[in-house]
């Protein structure tokens, strides 16, 4: 019952023109994370103190920052910091915490006990006070960071593992796998439990990018994550809070970004369960 | 004797939980990379200082001795002492509690009028533009980071237009009203998350309530669609609604850490953020522990209480 | 007469809750003759599935012994296990669960035989298209996911992957149940096409007397967790020599016999396996229940024609019939 993600019972209608929409802005991300070199007209950490907080113009298209650097090249930039961070939490939370799932949903028994008890207990820590927590011990860098919201995300990933697993371990064609001898890890959960439980955790994957990417912004703004004078949205949103008074629109874009990222990510997350559902079929 | 077995059915549940807990919250000091006093201290404590500490902490004693000692603390009340300030851990965390809790208990205020309207309104026609209207809201709502509502917030409420206050609280004991007002915008700014995700499960225990063939009885009695949603369906759809609630509760805390951090109010979650930058780790390993005690508690408290309205659960 | 599989006395138990058991199949002792076609017969709960799982040894049985060609199972080395796996196969109930759905129809019929590491990839795979050829998959199906079948060609599928290891023996679980009438009647002749071409035997499972009684030589039947009743399958039709025989027969829908006015409705619902009742298990429902079958356990023991009865009137009910010359049992 404690869960950091929820996930809705049933799946919201959608309008196809919100499906298309999000898969079109996952698609902008994707395309800014490998070409964001050639994408930025300049170097992101480049300052030029003559021209400071400027506005919109044809040589800076989201003005500059109080240091004079160039926002629409640190926003792409720090777009391919965000995502890749996300990404490496997720990892980590996946690698993790797949295995685990398994385990425990196809085990059964004492181990299975003992791991679920142990994930409440993590469950139980509000997912970003114990990322800090682990963040602040291990000394605050990007890596740690993301680390620490990989710890955060595993219970997820394993109970939804574990859930999935022990629905398909109940199924007849692992009786009758086993029926004709099919045991252990290379003959019975690589190929009949581990295909038949990977693609409803596929579909969750994109929430939990979503909540990577929010916890990434989190600590980043903190000065917890990713480190000034590298650009990620939280560290941009951070800096650019320092002068809202001046300059209120800053804060506008990064954020945007996020939000529309991550919103996208829920909504392709949504649109795969349902593909996958199998009662569609 | 309801009473009692509710209570120790969800005590045998929580207190090893909890004890769990601290054993992660001490655990998470094991994690300081290089030797722990010096980490304590700071790089230029003398060595007397560093010996102190040592002696203090009992660093040439194995993990489980020290838990020990430390947990014989924390039960009583003593969470160790600030290796920056001299201060006693837990006078610095109590005195900044209050804060977050009327902060959380705002936001959840918050979360609750705007989500479980919505919520219900979704759910009378599943599918129709009202629903399509509210449920893409709510995942835009999910989408939106909290700290950055806040600042939008401040940058409209408080910056263009001056209604509320902006970034720097006050202090309760000088202002009580000027306080709770410059809570308006943090209250709205964590709330509007446990909005949306209440609206959406909301959405769905009501769609499922309303489906159920005691709703069509109902609807057969001739009893008004108004009193059959929110006297009947509701209702028998709060046992998802209690479970949500004990959510939320967990994600405002951890979320009210960077909602504090914007607005500049000193609650537990600024001072976790200061405490990071100082590397006062004694005051991170309480105040993670501390949010994990909230969070059991009150889970304890709202599932307790569940039991002892609805009849069904024993 | 070579007995294939013994099973002796065999019990097994599932944990209920915390210090509970219950006995799915309670000391059941059942000889399974080399060519002969046994049907289980029994209502749902009656044990049957559970004990055709401690027959392949699925589920570990409590007490008792299960001995292939005289070698108890469970004590048998790695590798006679691993033969005994080849030689004894399943044929489960649903045909569509059965198959895992991601994997294409070749790929699941190889499956045992990978498994069980025989022969080199080349040999695997023919032997794969011969055993979907017996048992009539065209060759531009195999290459198929599960979904993309008929229920009566996953079936196909499901006692190919069965027959692909070339066992001796083949358990048939509610093998027909899941399938349309006209299907189980097609599927039950490829059984019996099958069963002379591999020189098998086989234990057929299933709760309806009509299945068993047109494809079994001899029928058991149970009920809760016991063996009530063993007969050649004609005699047993014929002249059932326990009471509960009696009811399931009477209750079997016929066409050809007008008298259903004596039909036996049974009492009541089949009793809880976890509280079974005192004495005679089947009691509380028997239309010639006595005070002593409340409290007297009653044994499974041999009745003219070469049958068992687990029946404490046996002898009052059914009298000891003088053996018929006529029988076409194939023993």
């Amino acid at each position: 019952m404690w869960t950091t993600l929820s996930k809705p019972a049933r799946t919201a209608p959608r309008t196809s023109a919100v499906i298309w929409l999000s898969y079109g802005i996952l698609a902008v991300v994707a395309v800014v994370v490998v070409l964001a070199d050639v994408l930025a007209p300049h170097a992101p950490n480049h300052q030029d103190l003559t021209s400071v907080l400027l506005g919109p113009s044809t040589e800076h298209p989201l003005g500059t920052d109080d240091l004079g650097r160039d926002v629409l090249s640190r926003l792409l930039h720090g777009t391919r910091v965000s995502i890749l961070a996300a990404l490496l939490a997720v990892g980590i939370a996946l690698v993790v915490g797949f295995p685990l799932g398994v385990l425990a949903g196809y085990v059964g028994g004492w181990p299975d006990a003992i791991l679920m008890r142990l994930l409440d207990t993590v469950m139980a820590f509000p997912a970003l006070v114990l990322a800090i927590g682990i963040t602040a011990m291990l000394g605050p860098d990007i890596t740690t960071a993301m680390v620490a919201v990989g710890v955060v995300l595993t219970p997820v990933v394993v109970r939804l593992t574990r859930a999935q697993t022990m629905a398909v371990a109940g199924q007849t064609y692992i009786e009758a796998a086993s029926s004709f001898g099919a045991r252990g890890v290379r003959r019975m959960i690589l190929p009949h439990v581990v295909p038949n439980v990977v693609q409803p955790i596929v579909a969750q994957l994109a929430v939990l990018m979503g909540f990577a990417l929010i916890a990434e912004a989190s600590l980043s703004f903190l000065q917890l994550g990713v480190q000034p004078p590298t650009a990620s949205w939280g560290t941009i949103l951070a800096r650019s809070y320092t002068f809202l008074e001046r300059a209120p629109m800053s804060i506008f874009v990064p954020g945007a970004a996020i939000a529309l990222t991550v919103f996208a990510l829920n909504i392709v997350g949504e649109e795969v369960q349902r593909l996958l559902d199998p009662r569609r079929r | 004797m309801r009473i009692a077995s509710a209570v120790a059915s969800r005590l045998v549940w929580t207190v090893p939980t909890l004890l769990l807990a601290t054993l992660v919250a001490f655990l998470l000091q094991q994690l300081i990379p290089g030797d722990q006093a010096v980490a304590l201290a700071g790089e230029y404590a003398t060595d007397e200082k560093l010996a102190a500490i040592r002696a203090d902490l009992g660093l040439d004693q194995p993990v489980l001795t020290r838990y020990l000692d430390w947990i014989g603390g924390v039960v009583t009340g003593d969470l160790g002492t600030s290796y920056r300030t001299g201060q006693p851990v837990t006078e610095i965390v109590l005195d900044r509690l209050p804060v977050t809790l009327v902060l959380t208990l705002f936001a959840l205020l918050v979360a609750i009028v705007i989500g479980i309207p919505s919520g219900v309104a979704a759910a009378q026609r599943p599918g129709s533009w009202v629903d399509r209207l509210f449920t893409t809201a709510a995942t835009a709502g999910i989408a939106i980071p909290n700290f950055w509502l806040g600042m939008m917030l401040i940058a409209v409420f408080a910056l263009q237009l001056g209604w509320l206050p902006g970034p720097g609280g006050v202090d309760f004991a000088d202002d009580p009203g000027n306080a709770l007002r410059a809570l308006v915008l943090p209250a709205i700014a964590l709330g509007m998350v446990g909005s949306a995700e209440i609206c959406r499960q909301v959405r769905s225990a009501m769609i499922e309530s309303l489906g159920s063939d005691y709703v069509r009885t109902l609807r057969a009695t001739g009893l008004s669609r108004w009193s059959i949603v929110w006297r009947h369906a509701l209702k028998n759809s709060s046992l998802p609604l209690a479970t949500i609630l004990g959510i939320q509760v967990s994600h405002l805390v951890g979320g009210a850490v960077v909602v504090e951090a914007v607005f500049g109010l000193s609650g537990i979650g600024s001072l976790v953020v200061e405490a990071t930058n100082q590397r006062d780790y004694v005051v991170i390993q309480a105040v993670v522990l501390l949010a994990a005690v909230i969070v059991l508690v009150t889970n304890l408290v709202v599932d307790i209480s569940y039991r002892l309205l609805d009849p069904r659960i024993s | 007469m070579n007995v294939l599989m013994r099973l002796d006395d065999v019990s097994v138990r599932f944990p209920v809750g915390r210090r509970r058991s219950v006995s799915a199949v309670d000391g059941v002792s059942l000889d399974i003759v080399a060519g002969q076609t046994l049907g289980l017969i029994g209502e749902s709960g009656s044990g049957k599935s559970t004990l055709a799982r401690a027959m392949l040894g699925l589920v570990p049985a409590a007490a008792g012994s299960v001995s292939w060609q005289g070698e108890e199972v469970a004590r048998m080395s790695r590798q006679r296990r691993r033969d005994f796996t080849a030689e004894v196969q399943m044929v489960f109930q649903d045909p569509h669960s059965a198959l895992d759905p991601r994997r294409r129809v070749h790929q699941s019929v190889r499956e045992p035989l990978d498994v069980l590491g025989r022969g080199a990839r080349a040999e695997r795979d023919d032997l794969v298209r011969a055993a979907l050829a017996d048992v009539g998959l065209p060759a531009h199906l195999h290459d198929r996911y599960p979904h993309q079948l008929s229920g009566g060609q996953k079936q196909r599928v499901n006692i190919a992957r069965a027959l692909v290891t070339r066992p001796r023996m083949l358990v048939c679980d509610e093998s027909v149940a899941a399938l349309d009438v006209a299907l189980q009647a097609e599927i039950l002749n490829l059984l019996g096409d099958l069963k002379d071409e591999y020189d098998l035997t086989v234990v057929f499972i299933s709760h309806d007397l009509g299945v068993v009684g047109h494809i079994a030589d001899r029928v058991a039947v149970m009920y809760l967790g016991r063996l009530v009743e063993t007969a050649a399958a004609d005699v047993l039709l014929d002249a059932p020599r326990h009471p509960y025989t009696e009811a399931l027969l009477s209750a079997r829908p016929d066409v050809h016999a007008p008298g259903a006015g004596d039909r036996i409705i049974l009492r009541g619902d089949v009793p809880s396996p976890l509280a079974p009742p005192s004495g005679c298990r089947f009691h509380p429902r028997c239309l010639h229940a006595t005070a002593a079958c409340a409290t007297e356990t009653p044994v499974l023991l041999p009745v003219a024609d070469g049958g068992t009865s687990a029946c404490l009137r046996v002898a009052e009910l059914y009298g000891p019939r003088p053996a018929d010359a006529t029988r076409s049992g194939t023993r």
